[in-house]
């Protein structure tokens, strides 16, 4: 793997990787949410996933819509 | 009206929360492996040590001690900074695609000098010191209102660890999600979604999933963010951030760790 490699390639490879590295563990490496998920499920997959953020997505094609940053839900934590 | 995350947090030290033994150390990390010894940097440090640190030992941060005196954190935007700019001014070659994180930076003579000298990108940043008695509220109040991602916990002068928000994260999910004990109370935000909350990013970074993964990183620091998304059209194909692009940097050849893996015995 390196940095000249198509995004698209780096990414598969990427997460073959990832899987395998926890000595077979399968690691769901979901990343989507929808806009109606809670936040807790939100913050649930990000720590599962071990990311900062989750890309939100309006249906089952995956379109895009925008994403939540850890950083955004810590500053409800007080509310 | 106390918020439950709030009753929660002021119920815990940091200190307990980075001690292992400790249950609240426990619920936390139940979902990832804790560092094992806390790792720091000096100001002597040079850049290219710097780097190599972050990319060996998996981690996203390191604080950096001067004169007895944390100043500063370097991290994957520093890492990558630095990646970008010593590859801006090394000739293309067919090994640099082997090329680890020490490789690379090892390609410039002024990455061997001491971090102070040749970067200060994390001198611009802000950061945060707590001493070990604070309790886990205070430090997401620090989260909140100064806008730092981690805070360096001391006991008096030493050094015991690093509290990040995704820590903070993992205890709220240990607490109020899945996996959180029966008789847990709910979190009555955390109930709501992130539309009804209006949490969500609508202008997004992204690159085609042809582009090559150097232009990822260049948009990332150009845009200031840390991640893009990989979009064909509107449909979501992936993601890469800062931290999956330094991953390749602390292996030398992907392939034959990828293979090292496969044919792992025990």
């Amino acid at each position: 793997m390196n940095v000249f490699m198509r995004c698209e390639d780096y990414f598969k490879k990427l997460r073959n990787q990832q899987t395998m590295a926890l000595d077979g563990k399968t690691v769901a490496p979901v990343f989507t949410i929808y806009p109606t998920t809670s936040i807790i499920l939100a913050l649930e997959k990000m720590v599962a996933t071990r990311s900062h953020r989750i890309w939100v997505v309006e249906d089952e094609n995956f379109s895009v819509v925008g994403v939540v940053s850890l950083s955004d839900i810590i500053k409800i934590m007080l509310k | 009206m106390t918020s439950q995350v709030e009753s929660l947090l002021s119920s815990y030290t940091a200190a307990e929360l980075l001690d292992p033994t400790s249950e609240i150390h426990k619920a936390c990390f139940s979902y990832s492996t804790p560092p094992s010894n806390p790792i720091f940097l000096t100001n002597s440090t040079s850049a290219k040590e710097a780097a190599t640190t972050l990319a060996l030992n998996h981690i996203s941060s390191a604080p950096i001690k001067k004169d007895g005196k944390f100043v500063g954190i370097f991290d994957t935007v520093d890492l990558v900074a630095l990646a970008l700019q010593t590859l801006a001014e090394t000739p293309m070659g067919s090994a640099i695609s082997e090329w680890g994180i020490g490789d690379l930076l090892g390609q410039k003579t002024t990455n061997l000098k001491p971090l102070e000298q040749v970067f200060d990108g994390w001198a611009k940043r802000p950061m945060a010191v707590a001493q070990k008695s604070v309790s886990l509220k205070d430090i997401l109040v620090s989260f909140v209102h100064s806008g730092v991602h981690r805070v360096v916990v001391l006991d008096k002068d030493e050094f015991i660890g690093v509290i990040s928000q995704s820590t903070i994260a993992a205890l709220l999910v240990g607490s109020f999600g899945l996996r959180k004990p029966k008789s847990a109370v709910k979190w009555s935000v955390g109930e709501k979604s992130v539309s009804e909350m209006g949490i969500i990013t609508t202008n997004l970074v992204t690159v085609e999933p042809s582009a090559i993964v150097m232009e990822a990183l260049f948009k990332m620091q150009s845009e200031n963010c840390s991640s893009v998304a990989i979009v064909e059209g509107k449909k979501l194909f992936g993601c890469l951030s800062l931290k999956d692009v330094t991953l390749v940097f602390s292996q030398k050849n992907g392939k034959k760790f990828l293979i090292s893996l496969l044919f792992k015995v025990g």
